[in-house]
């Protein structure tokens, strides 16, 4: 598998390849939040790994990885504009285990904080993802193109396994995350079509 | 807001801008404070008993995990703990290369909390995204410092977070003189951009604040401190870096997860840029040396902890001048580390953090194994300077409407930097007054 992991050691590509922003060859930069040793916060790492194994090793090539404990501004900043985005992370706020897709412009739509009948993941990091998106909104002129694919926890203590609801959902995650990423690595891709409660995004059936 | 009779509470769902999970209790009577806590929740630091039964180089791989904003300050105190213990020499290269390492780690830390977490208070905005709308090249500009920082510690550690090239007696690798280049230019205007950082907040308007702090930092003849010094204090504590615990204890405090430090006849004491300006100046980089000059302002950062902001301003040039310098006088090492053997017993050492002074201290068996562990982080150093800062504090803004008051108490601890979670993160802010 040819992936350009900016942060992980599972990569086979160059090293000075790996410590570069998005290649012009990246169609899509997939950025992993997590903590692989806080319980659910490892769920985003496994997730993505077990979806760049399920994809075409030609859409893989077109695939940036960018491992993180939190989403970094610079890391929406710095995308080409012709870039798309996915961010993948465990959320807090919606209930363990369920599994959703957002549209990152959508996402950048609703202040940060901000309630409304749809899905309400809150990061579990510091600067959260709506926070994060909105400041690259400000800087970029406009939101990425993509979306972030997030499932519920409700453990993140050190040390701590999956809980029972997020492993059990741990395959709908992969499928999420897999069907946007080989969906926006595709030649002419589009954003993702709006629907779902509330307009924000398209909820994936998952546990909980 | 009004509660049971007799009593006021001010409360906010979160403290923002601050790294971490934990809440805050003021309990006022009249105009006096009877109570100030700084309640830390998060789950209890299980690391301490994570790293027993585990090898050194584990160890430093493991202590990483505890803060994603300061992982090189977990590795740096635990590989000079474990090479202290063990009587390792390292080379001069591979020490400059943790200098440049440690730099790397100060410019991104510093730009974060200036840029993104504290100038907004300054300038009357509630948060970076309010403030990137009227200051959008200012916030670009922090953003650029603290890529840079990111670009050094990707480049020397593996990967920006968390990363992975520590190893007792050196490096798993050292980088050859070409990887270094790219970043070498960005250092270029990282210095400019962090001189032009330090006039910027200097000019900053902060609330009225002083009082005598027990400072404490590292100080070492001819730099500033990150890795290596002796532990002093402005009242006169001179202490070799790894015999923290011969003056200063920890103390398990109600109401809070994380516990506190106190020096050894149970005084609070500040740690992180303030006290290192005051007491440790003289090793400042000579760009970072005249910028501070030209502000006139380092008895200031000393006794209104507000100025924190101009200290890390200050502190962030100096990282970016310093590792501009390591980066043009740098001589790869001919082997990334040294050969080393365990020994058992003791092994400890002081290293600076941004946030300030992190302890860790390892028991090793003759298996070269950890049986016991304690590690000290600044934030939790810090954390009854807050309270009893915030005791003092309280009175000049009671009188303020309540949102103004709350605001200003959040200013106050978001100038601590304080990173919750490497203590034990959102902080949830109440204050009650009582009568």
């Amino acid at each position: 598998m040819r992936v350009a992991a900016i942060e992980g050691r599972s990569s086979d590509v160059p090293e000075a390849a790996a410590l570069g922003s998005v290649g012009p060859a990246a169609a899509v930069r997939l950025i992993v939040c997590g903590d692989p040793l806080r319980g659910d916060d490892a769920v985003a790492g496994l997730a993505a790994e077990r979806a760049l194994e399920a994809l075409d090793p030609a859409l893989v090539g077109a695939i940036e990885v960018v491992r993180r404990g939190g989403l970094e501004v610079e890391d929406l900043t710095d995308l080409p504009p012709e870039a798309a985005c996915v961010v993948v992370d465990a959320a807090v706020g919606i209930a363990p285990g369920r599994v959703v897709v957002l549209s990152l412009r959508r996402l950048a739509e609703r202040r940060p904080g901000a309630r409304s009948a749809g899905p309400q993941p809150r990061s579990t990091h510091a600067i959260p993802v709506e926070t994060a998106l909105s400041l690259a909104v400000v800087l970029r002129g406009a939101a990425p193109r993509g979306v972030f694919v997030g499932i519920g926890g409700s453990g993140f203590d050190l040390g701590a396994p999956l809980s029972e609801p997020v492993r059990a959902a741990l395959p709908a995650l992969v499928g999420a995350l897999a069907r946007e990423l080989e969906r926006l690595a595709a030649p002419g891709s589009a954003e993702p079509v709006a629907a779902g409660s509330g307009g924000d995004g398209l909820p994936v059936p998952g546990r909980g | 807001m009004t509660g049971p009779v007799g009593e006021t509470t001010f409360s906010t769902d979160y403290l923002t801008r601050v790294e971490g999970e934990s809440s805050l209790l003021l309990r006022v009577r009249g105009r006096e404070v009877v109570e100030a806590r700084l309640s830390i929740f998060e789950a209890p630091r299980y690391f301490e008993r994570l790293v027993v039964g585990r090898t050194p180089d584990e160890v430093i791989d493991i202590v990483a995990r505890i803060c994603g904003i300061c992982p090189v300050a977990y590795q740096m105190s635990a590989v000079h703990a474990f090479e202290a213990g063990f009587g390792i020499e390292i080379a001069p290269e591979v020490r400059a290369l943790r200098r440049l390492l440690y730099c790397g780690e100060w410019i991104q830390s510093h730009a974060l909390h200036i840029y993104l977490l504290h100038a907004p208070d300054f300038l009357g905005y509630p948060s970076a995204i309010a403030m990137a709308t009227d200051h959008p090249a200012a916030v670009e500009r922090g953003l650029a410092i603290k890529r840079t920082g990111n670009r050094l510690i990707s480049i020397l550690g593996g990967r920006s977070i968390h990363p992975v090239s520590v190893r007792v007696g050196g490096f798993s690798r050292v980088p050859r003189r070409d990887e270094l280049e790219p970043v070498r230019a960005m250092l270029d205007e990282a210095v400019r951009l962090a001189s032009e950082t330090v006039d910027w907040v200097a000019g900053f308007s902060v609330p009225s604040f002083e009082r005598e702090a027990r400072l404490v930092s590292l100080r070492q003849p001819g730099e500033y401190p990150y890795n290596d010094g002796r532990i002093v204090s402005s009242d006169g504590l001179d202490l070799a870096p790894d015999r923290w615990d011969d003056a200063f204890t920890e103390v398990q405090v109600e109401g809070t997860n994380a516990l506190q430090a106190r020096t050894a006849d149970g005084g609070v004491y500040l740690l992180g840029p303030a006290a290192r300006i005051a007491l440790a100046a003289e090793g400042l980089h000579p760009l970072a040396a005249e910028a501070l000059a030209a502000t006139d302002r380092r008895a200031d950062i000393a006794t209104n902890i507000h100025w924190s902001i101009l200290a890390r301003a200050v502190e962030l040039l100096h990282a970016c001048a310093e590792a501009r310098d390591l980066i043009d006088a740098y001589l790869r090492p001919d082997a990334p580390g040294v050969a080393w053997q365990a020994r058992p017993g003791r092994a400890a050492w002081a290293t600076e953090a941004p946030r300030g002074l992190l302890f860790h201290r390892y028991e090793v068996d003759r298996d070269g194994r950890v049986v016991a562990a304690q590690i000290v982080p600044p934030t939790s150093q810090n954390q009854a300077a807050i309270e009893e800062d915030l005791r003092l504090f309280a009175p000049a803004v009671l009188d303020l409407p309540h949102a103004e008051a709350t605001l200003a108490l959040e200013r106050l601890v978001r100038s601590y930097d304080p990173c919750i979670s490497c203590a034990t993160h959102f902080l949830d802010l109440t204050v009650e007054e009582l009568g």
